[in-house]
């Protein structure tokens, strides 16, 4: 009998270790923005006849993926102001200035996600966009999430496109003329998890 | 791009502001001129010069204060004119004048880069004991071109100082917009027409009706370093401005020393006048036409159509 008791013991003990482990295999999934893999660009009208095309080539950020409940999921970016480039340095000057971004006032466009809902092949993320100065919420419509495995590691990657008014983020009105106020932003990022 | 009849329109706001009030005031004052200086007229009429002319140029200035160029128009500017207003009340003994003018130079550039990269620690290349150098290293620079442009208006009792400051203003607001910063060199605009415009009137009234050979400058002197720092600052630490074209530009009123050499301070006032104005004016040219130069290779082909083959000359 107590030989039994013992094995029943055993049993019920590596049942409960075996429940928690799997547990812990649905948990949330920290991701690091992997710079490499990842850009954000963007293009405005120039005269409305044509299009200026630039990037950021310094960004970080993570995101947290709760695949159980996705309203968990949490999305951050952090953009270098300084790091912008329309492939014309005096341009990339130019726009660095106060007239423009404002670089050493404001030096970083950050994203904090509020809330995350998931939709069909993707997420719609609402948060906090800041640029220059200046907050306001919008609404990114990240496409994607597919996990890769390799060399043990998981990657995941979403992309999204926007439209923002650089007059909603204090810009002078002045400086926005011959450029047009509407830039899109086009943020194709990969995260490695860390 | 640069709106030149909005320009014009605040010169000549700030011009005529400056020159009804400062008559206003000038004859409001005559009564007590036992208990009034000048220099309470001379800081009133800049100050009512630079509220029109900034209004009409539409800098979108926001309270509060948001970046660097907001800072200088509503908070060390203003100072400056209350400062010097102050000063101009006889029972404010001119030590007491001269500390408070001290303590704004001393916290003028760390009200300019407040919230900053220079500050706030985020960029690795301003550590905090960077930070500080440069603060103590731009207030100690300001407070010695003030300290000795008030000597040389006090030693010379002319008009000279008082006019260099608008031509290194000029240069300065010239320098700073071929660099690529239009509304921080536009800000320079209001500025030069206010202090012309009230040093023109005073001297005209205080020479013609009062027939008084007396000069009180260290009003227009105050606003005009104070105005002249802050724009360069800006347009260093914020802008493209180099390091070697600010400092010329900011030192260069100081050539108005030279009319106190020996041989020199015995001639006729006029004439010392002309030798400091044209001994400024040259090196002020000098970076002008060397910023112009650089405007043409870099920032033309991004404001304007050029050729080819215009572009290639350089």
């Amino acid at each position: 009998m107590p030989r039994t008791l013992s094995v029943w013991i055993a049993t019920l003990a590596l049942s409960v270790v075996a429940a928690t482990s799997a547990g812990s295999c649905f948990a949330a999934d920290e991701y690091d923005y992997d710079l490499v893999h990842s850009s954000v660009s963007f293009k405005a009208r120039h005269l409305d006849i044509s299009w200026i095309h630039g990037r950021f080539n310094e960004v970080s950020g993570k995101f947290v993926l709760d695949r159980e409940d996705p309203s968990k999921s949490t999305f951050s970016l952090s953009i270098k102001v300084d790091s912008v480039d329309t492939a014309n340095e005096a341009r990339d000057k130019h726009l660095r200035q106060p007239d423009y971004f404002d670089a050493k006032q404001f030096p970083t466009i950050e994203f904090k996600s509020t809330s995350v809902k998931p939709i069909d092949g993707g997420y719609e993320v609402t948060g906090n966009f800041t640029m220059h100065g200046k907050t306001n919420e919008i609404k990114l419509t990240l496409m994607g999430g597919k996990e890769h495995v390799i060399r043990g590691v998981k990657r995941v990657a979403f992309s999204t496109e926007t439209k923002l008014k650089r007059s909603d983020y204090g810009f002078d009105p002045k400086a926005i003329g011959p450029i047009g106020d509407e830039a899109i932003i086009i943020i194709d990022c990969e995260g490695v998890q860390k | 791009m640069p709106d030149l009849v909005i320009f014009g329109q605040a010169i000549v706001a700030a011009a005529a502001a400056s020159i009804v009030a400062a008559a206003v005031f000038w004859f409001a004052a005559r009564p007590f001129v036992e208990t009034l200086r000048p220099g309470l007229v001379i800081a009133l009429a800049i100050g009512a010069g630079l509220v029109a002319g900034y209004w009409l140029l539409t800098l979108r200035l926001q309270w509060p204060p948001v970046n660097a160029l907001d800072r200088l128009l509503t908070l060390a500017l203003p100072l400056a004119v209350a400062i010097e207003a102050l000063a101009g009340v006889k029972r404010v003994p001119c030590w007491l004048a001269w500390i408070f003018r001290l303590l704004l130079a001393a916290a003028m550039p760390r009200v300019l880069l407040h919230g900053s990269i220079y500050v706030t620690g985020a960029d690795e290349d301003w550590p905090l004991l960077a930070s500080w150098l440069l603060w103590i290293l731009s207030a100690g620079l300001l407070a010695g071109v003030w300290s000795l442009l008030g000597l040389l208006n006090r030693q010379s009792a002319s008009v000279g100082a008082a006019l260099c400051l608008p031509m290194a203003i000029l240069s300065g607001g010239m320098t700073i917009m071929m660099s690529g910063y239009i509304n921080g060199g536009a800000a320079s605009l209001p500025l030069i027409a206010a202090i012309l415009a009230t040093v023109v009137v005073v001297l005209v009234l205080t020479r013609w009706v009062l027939r008084s050979a007396l000069w009180d400058g260290d009003a227009a002197i105050g606003i005009g370093v104070v105005g002249l720092f802050g724009l360069l600052f800006i347009g260093r630490f914020f802008g493209e401005l180099s390091t070697a074209n600010t400092l010329v530009i900011l030192l260069s009123p100081l050539l108005g020393w030279v009319g106190r050499l020996p041989k020199l301070r015995d001639q006729q006032p006029w004439m010392i006048v002309v030798v400091q104005l044209v001994l400024v004016a040259i090196p002020l040219f000098v970076v002008v036409v060397l910023a112009k130069q650089q405007f043409d290779r870099e920032m033309a082909p991004l404001l304007m159509q050029r050729s080819d083959r215009q572009i290639e000359r350089f």
